[in-house]
């Protein structure tokens, strides 16, 4: 089964994170410029307040998940407040459009 | 009479062997599969003890099956079910009804189903049923009561937790209800996991008809992206239009394959243009066969399996790929979507020309996996959708092509060696963690 990585980081560790993941057998990605806040951003009157992020989202094998998760993880700023967080959904099916190639085979 | 019919039979059935095992025109089948164990244990070099367990099936029962017949007499039939190994789970496995059929066929077949169901990792060990009759001179009369004759008889070793059969060589979906409905009659309570290949609305799976095709496809996929080759554009040649056959052309020419020829055992067509799965399934309705397709020329059987193409599915008979003309096949890959077309000494020079084997345990699988769903939906009283059905087996068919594709690499031997050592390891693993009562 197919998952993907939904990932909301600061955007400093982007090259970095890029770098460990394509050496870790991880062939593609998609980034996006995005605002948001959580439960720790900073307030104002008492309201949350938007913040720059980057969504990275990484469609992956269920058998690579827990090694992409740890090296996402270790280049994001564990133990930092405000450094993200990662949403693992579960992807039915994936398809290459230029071959037709459906699943796995799909995305490696 | 029948002695002769049965020898023929045991030599055709006895060709799905490991390429270095050595074959032999009217063998018994079961010494050839043990004889395939033996070449396989000593790869693994498998603990002796293990190898006597799985040398030996774990139940034979024969019973006399006495119908009466339409015309008031009463015949009476001899039928066999046999459980070669329930290390891994409940054994599984078809009937066949065939002239043919003798213990030791079954007992062969039976091992066979625990290799198959083991490369795959299916949860079922192996089993295999047979009555010796000719069905084609029956009526569906006395068919349906040989077949609810046979599992009454049979019925105390079968159930959804001990044995569960199917349909094989001449059994039919019809013929798996009357086996649910035999078998719950006697329960007093519906029991649709007794059987698996019955109709959807006796709890059938659906996907079930595409299942096998649907494997021989997704194992070609694999194959072709190990080779670094795009499925668009192969052209691809299929022996049989049966079931197997005609979903194996739908389903490669969905994938832009250009299906260049087909045959039945009445002949083939051939067409360099590329023809349309279901033209041609429209013109066999109608013709009983493949041949005078508009626009296409006739062809031998054995001038299809010769033919310039990239993908060839042997999906009719056994021992159709022989030394005779292991020489002349030009496919790169051939996916066995029958039982047994490759005769050893064929698998030994299609090895030695660098030409892929997709093997009968691992390419044709797809159909006892959908029946593996069938059996757990039963369970579960939950039905799937098709969808659910097609993704799940991709999954399993990957998985397993996979793992045989790493041995295959790793130990450089072919396909199906490899394959009847992931197969034996993973029932041999099985003994070993359960060990031995008492």
């Amino acid at each position: 089964m197919l998952r993907k990585l939904e990932c909301y980081l600061v955007p400093s560790k982007l090259d970095s994170m890029r770098d460990a993941l394509v050496k870790n057998g991880i062939e593609g990605m998609s980034v996006t410029d995005v605002k948001g806040f959580g439960t720790r951003s900073k307030t104002k009157n008492g309201l949350p307040q938007f913040e720059d992020r980057v969504k990275v989202e990484v469609v992956v094998d269920e058998s690579i998940v827990d090694s992409a998760i740890n090296i996402i993880r270790d280049l994001a700023g564990a133990g930092t407040i405000g450094a993200g967080k990662i949403f693992v959904v579960p992807v039915e099916d994936a398809i290459r459009l230029s071959t037709k190639e459906a699943g796995r085979s799909a995305i490696f | 009479m029948p002695t002769k019919v049965a020898e023929t039979k045991k030599a055709k059935s006895a060709a799905t062997s490991t390429s270095e095992v050595s074959a032999g025109e009217g063998r018994n089948p079961w010494e050839m599969a043990l004889e395939q164990l033996d070449t396989v244990a000593k790869l693994l070099e498998l603990d002796s003890g293990i190898h006597k367990i799985l040398a030996t099936p774990r139940k034979c029962l024969t019973v006399s099956v006495p119908v009466k017949m339409d015309d008031g007499k009463i015949d009476v039939f001899v039928g066999h079910r046999v459980q070669h190994s329930t290390a891994r789970g409940p054994a599984k496995g078809g009937i066949r009804y065939h002239p043919g059929v003798t213990l030791d066929e079954v007992k062969a077949l039976s091992m066979w189903m625990t290799w198959k169901c083991a490369v795959v990792g299916l949860p079922f060990g192996g089993g295999k049923g047979g009555i010796t009759c000719e069905p084609k001179n029956m009526s569906e009369g006395e068919l349906e009561r040989l077949t609810r004759r046979f599992i009454s008889e049979i019925l105390p070793i079968i159930g959804p937790e001990k044995d569960i059969p199917a349909p094989d060589v001449n059994t039919t979906p019809q013929m798996m209800a009357w086996i649910m409905d035999t078998y719950s009659v006697n329960k007093g309570y519906p029991v649709p996991g007794v059987v698996t290949g019955k109709p959807v609305a006796v709890g059938g799976s659906q996907g079930r008809n595409s299942a096998t095709a649907r494997g021989v496809m997704y194992t070609i996929l694999y194959a072709l992206k190990h080779m670094n080759k795009s499925i668009a554009g192969q052209k691809v040649a299929i022996q049989g239009y049966g079931n197997c056959g005609y979903f194996a052309a739908k389903l490669l020419s969905e994938l832009d394959c250009k299906i260049i020829a087909a045959s039945t055992s009445k002949g083939g067509m051939y067409t360099s243009k590329g023809f349309d799965p279901e033209a041609l399934n429209d013109h066999y309705q109608r013709t009983k066969g493949v041949v005078n397709f508009k626009g296409a020329d006739n062809i031998s059987n054995e001038e299809l399996l010769e033919l310039d193409c990239d993908i060839l599915i042997p999906a009719a008979l056994e021992n159709q790929i022989t030394e005779k003309n292991a020489d002349r096949i030009k496919a790169h890959i051939i996916a066995e979507g029958a039982n047994g077309p490759t005769t050893p000494e064929a698998d030994r020079i299609l090895f030695g020309r660098g030409k892929f084997v997709i093997p009968d345990i691992l390419a044709n699988a797809g159909g006892v996996t959908v029946s593996y769903f069938e059996w757990v939906q039963a369970l579960q009283e939950y039905f799937w959708s098709e969808r659910e059905v097609n993704l799940k087996l991709r999954d399993i068919m990957e998985k397993a092509f996979e793992s045989v594709y790493a041995i295959n690499t790793e130990r450089k031997v072919d396909m199906r060696t490899a394959a009847y050592m992931l197969a034996v390891n993973r029932v041999a693993e099985a003994h070993r963690l359960r060990g031995l009562y008492p």
